[in-house]
Formats: C-alpha cells, sequence, structure tokens
C-alpha cells in the first residue's frame, strides 16, 4: 500500500488525525503558567520559515492529511503569518491557535481577506473573572481578548475559545460558558479541557499526566523535528522532551509519516484511546 | 558534551533499546536522532556483533583498529569486551601497542592484525600481497566481514573520539583494577 494510502485509511479508521501540526514558533508575548512549551518572550525562537512552513502543507495534501493546525509560541509573533495563511488555506482548511492578544486593526485589516477561507482562530480564555485569568495567563490578557472576539467575528471569522482548566470551580465553568456564548461564540465552539502534564506545566504541578495511549497521534512539525502529537514537542528547563520525538526529519514529510504509521503499526491497536481526561488541541 | 538522552527521554521508536536500561554513550547520543539510531544500531550490533566469526577474532580487530585511531573511549572499553573474550592481559596490551604483536603466535591472528594494521590506517594503497596474505588464513566471506569490521569500528573511533564519549564508570572500575587505564 502507498504512503497516501496508508495515511487515508488509518484516518478513515480514526485512528490517525487527519490534521497536521505546524509549531510555527515558540517565543510568545505572554508567559502563561501551564504553557507546555515554556513560551514567553525571551524564549527561543525556533521558527519555521515562511517556506518550510509552505513546503509541509503542499506535502501535507499530497500525502492525504485534511488540515492544517498551526501552534506555538504564538503564531501571530511571526511577520509573515498572514502571508502563510493567505497560501495555506487556499490549499487545506487552516486553524490557529492564538492567545488572541495581538490583533491590531492592520492585522485584522489583513485576516479579513480569509473570511470566505476555511480559516478559523481558537483563542484562549481560562475565566469570566480577569484576575483569575490573568494570573494564569498574564496582565491585560483578558481585557484584549474580550476585545478582539467581537472583531473577529464581524469580520466573518469563525472563532472558537479554548477554556484550560486548572482549578475552576464547576460554577466558574458555568460563568465562563455564560461568557463566552455573550462574547458571540456559538457553544459548540468553546472547547473546555485539561492541560498535559508537560512543559511548564510540570513545575506548577498543573494538569493531567498524559501516556502515550491516551495522545491520539497527529503528526506534528516544528524546526527540531517531527513529533507524535502536538503535545509532544514541549520543554522543561529549556530542555526538549524528546520522549515522543518521531524523527528529526521534516522534510520530506513522508520520512516522519511513514516512522508514525510504521511505530502505530507496531502498537497493534494499543493506540489510540479515548480518555475522559484529555481532549485534543481543537 | 552532547547531553545523553536517557531512558526516560527516550524517543518513543527508540525506546526498545532503553528496555533494559541505558544503552551506553553510543546509542544514548544517536538517540537525538531516532530515525538514525533505528538504522544504525542494527548495523552496528549485527557488524561488530555476534556472527560466525568468533567473539576473540573480532576483538581483535575492534581493539587493535581503536588504538589505531587513538581512540581512548573505544581502547578502554574494548579492553574489557576483549578480556571478557579470553584475550590475555599480554595480547591486550599487545593490540593497544604496549607490547609486541608477537605475543599473539597464531599465525593467523597476526595475518589479521597485519590486515587490520593496512586497513585501518590508511591512506596508502592496500596492495593484492596484502589481500593474499589475509586470505590465505579467512574465506572470502571472514575477510568481507572483517573488513566491514574495521571499517565500522573506523567510524565509531571517529565519533566516540570526536564527542568524547565518556567510558562507563562499571568498566573504569575493571581497568583499574588491572592497571589497564588507557
Amino acid at each position: 500500500m502507498s504512503l497516501p494510502s496508508r495515511i487515508t485509511y488509518a484516518i478513515d479508521q480514526g485512528k490517525l488525525s487527519g490534521r497536521l501540526w505546524l509549531y510555527s514558533n515558540y517565543h510568545c508575548n505572554l508567559a502563561c503558567r501551564y504553557c507546555l512549551t515554556e513560551s514567553a518572550p525571551s524564549s527561543p525562537k525556533r521558527q519555521l520559515s515562511l517556506d518550510s512552513m509552505m513546503d509541509v502543507v503542499h506535502q501535507a495534501r499530497e500525502l492525504g492529511f485534511r488540515a492544517i493546525g498551526v501552534t506555538g509560541g504564538e503564531p501571530f509573533m511571526l511577520p509573515y503569518i498572514e502571508e502563510f495563511l493567505l497560501q495555506a488555506t487556499q490549499i487545506l482548511p487552516v486553524t490557529v491557535l492564538t492567545n488572541g492578544t495581538l490583533f491590531h486593526q492592520r492585522r485584522l485589516d489583513k485576516l479579513s481577506l480569509l473570511k470566505e477561507h476555511d480559516f478559523r482562530l481558537q483563542i484562549s480564555l481560562d475565566s469570566h473573572n480577569p484576575v483569575f485569568n490573568d494570573t494564569m495567563r498574564g496582565p491585560n490578557n483578558f481585557a484584549r481578548v474580550v476585545e478582539a472576539i467581537p472583531k473577529l467575528l464581524a469580520l466573518g471569522i469563525r472563532v472558537r475559545v479554548a477554556t484550560t482548566l486548572t482549578n475552576q470551580s464547576e460554577s466558574e465553568i458555568h460563568d465562563v460558558q455564560h461568557f463566552v456564548k455573550k462574547l458571540g461564540v456559538p457553544e459548540e465552539d468553546h472547547l473546555i479541557r485539561k492541560t498535559v502534564q508537560r512543559g511548564r506545566a510540570v513545575t506548577e504541578e498543573l494538569g493531567v499526566k498524559a501516556p502515550l495511549e491516551h495522545l491520539v497521534p497527529e503528526l506534528t512539525i516544528t524546526a527540531e523535528g517531527a513529533f507524535w502529537s502536538p503535545f509532544s514537542p514541549t520543554y522543561i528547563d529549556g530542555r526538549l522532551q524528546s520522549d515522543l520525538l518521531l524523527s528529526r526529519t521534516i522534510a520530506p514529510l513522508s520520512v516522519a509519516s511513514k516512522i508514525l504509521l510504521d511505530f502505530m503499526q507496531s502498537l497493534e491497536g494499543v493506540v489510540p484511546q479515548d480518555s475522559d481526561e484529555l481532549e485534543g488541541f481543537v | 558534551m552532547i547531553t545523553m538522552i536517557t531512558q526516560e527521554n527516550a524517543p518513543l521508536t527508540v525506546r526498545k533499546y532503553f528496555a533494559a536500561g541505558n544503552p551506553g554513550p553510543i546509542a544514548q547520543t544517536l538517540a537525538h536522532t531516532p530515525e538514525t539510531l533505528n538504522v544504525s544500531l542494527p548495523f552496528i550490533g549485527q557488524v561488530l556483533g555476534a556472527s560466525s566469526i568468533s567473539f576473540r577474532i573480532k576483538e581483535i580487530v575492534i581493539l587493535r583498529t581503536s588504538y589505531l585511531l587513538a581512540c581512548k573511549y573505544c581502547v578502554n572499553t574494548h579492553t574489557v569486551v576483549a578480556l571478557k573474550a579470553g584475550l590475555s592481559d599480554d595480547e591486550v596490551q599487545a593490540l593497544r601497542g604496549e607490547n609486541p604483536v608477537s605475543a599473539f603466535s597464531d599465525e593467523k591472528e597476526q595475518a589479521l592484525i597485519q590486515w587490520t594494521d593496512v586497513v585501518a590506517l590508511g591512506p596508502q594503497p592496500i596492495l593484492d600481497s596484502h589481500r593474499s596474505q589475509v586470505l590465505a588464513h579467512f574465506s572470502e566471506p571472514e575477510v568481507v566481514e572483517l573488513t566491514l569490521l574495521i571499517g565500522a569500528t573506523v567510524m565509531l573511533n571517529r565519533y566516540a573520539s570526536a564527542l568524547n564519549l565518556p567510558v562507563s564508570g562499571a568498566h573504569q572500575e575493571i581497568l583499574s583494577a588491572k592497571g589497564l587505564v588507557y
């Protein structure tokens, strides 16, 4: 069976995610307490160039992947992110995970060009309570996000909100659901999930442990290699957690794709299993 | 220094090599690129490990080559392995250039050492007379295998020297007790 056929089969069988992830960069204007990648303004950028990201997108489509996810770091720290989105959305549907704090008017104008494409943003918001939210995610985060979401929706951009659970009570979860709905985001576009205990979340003792069998395989490409899932290329004390590294080779994409499929096959049904504890990135 | 990948951080596709603990510095550094480890370790295991050629003969080649390439890690590590393979202290020291090669009385082993010397060191041409000499004592498949063993050992010698790989504590103890630290 050819590699694209194997990928298509694995996706159709629900064993492999159809979404391929790109860690566009690792630096971020925030330094969230539970960040898997220890991202912060001073973090090493470890960024993928525009050409290498587009190369992955083209190859992903040829191999049978059906969507692209972009995460970081904060993808909107990259000067060429809009250019990438304009090109990539011509090829595959794209979702970008963002902290939602960098949507100035000039950027909104550029993003408005994407409203006709299969494109969506996933913005993090942990609480309806600005103090709690900003304790986890940084000063003024709440205000910026709450300002950005209605503007994006008004442009016709699909916005999902992701709430990361740490120690919020049931009533706090209810309140944030209500709040997000009021911002104009429909219930089905509000993702509430626990964080995974990797990266900075280990140091902060937050989140849930994520054994391999609880992580759906979602091929993930970073400047440092190809990984099992977007929960994998994490850092502790500046050092890569390499336990879920598939290969250092990211191009051609067929190398990492084959390693991933071969490894899945070697597990003989061990992976994936649904977990009540974990949900995907999107 | 290159960081050693440990059992805890071993990439998922190479965990089998870490199942019994940390597999030693060559594998623990190669694990930085798992796709490389996954092809190189079986190759190294096949060429340096058990095969139709005896353990003793293979260790003569490995230790001699490592001495010629001045690889401190490989000489120390394979001194311990060579002793396990049944070489005497005198023979080990002969291969390490500390005793005359006449410590080996067997003509076949002397021919092997000479073959190892011309192949490992280079860059002088290897003559028909050299090939005839080794083929007088070893079959063609054996010469092929032993020649590849010399080449693979040269590769590992340069790798281990360049990355300054550390000799294990257990090997250090054995070498110290016998006065054979290189």
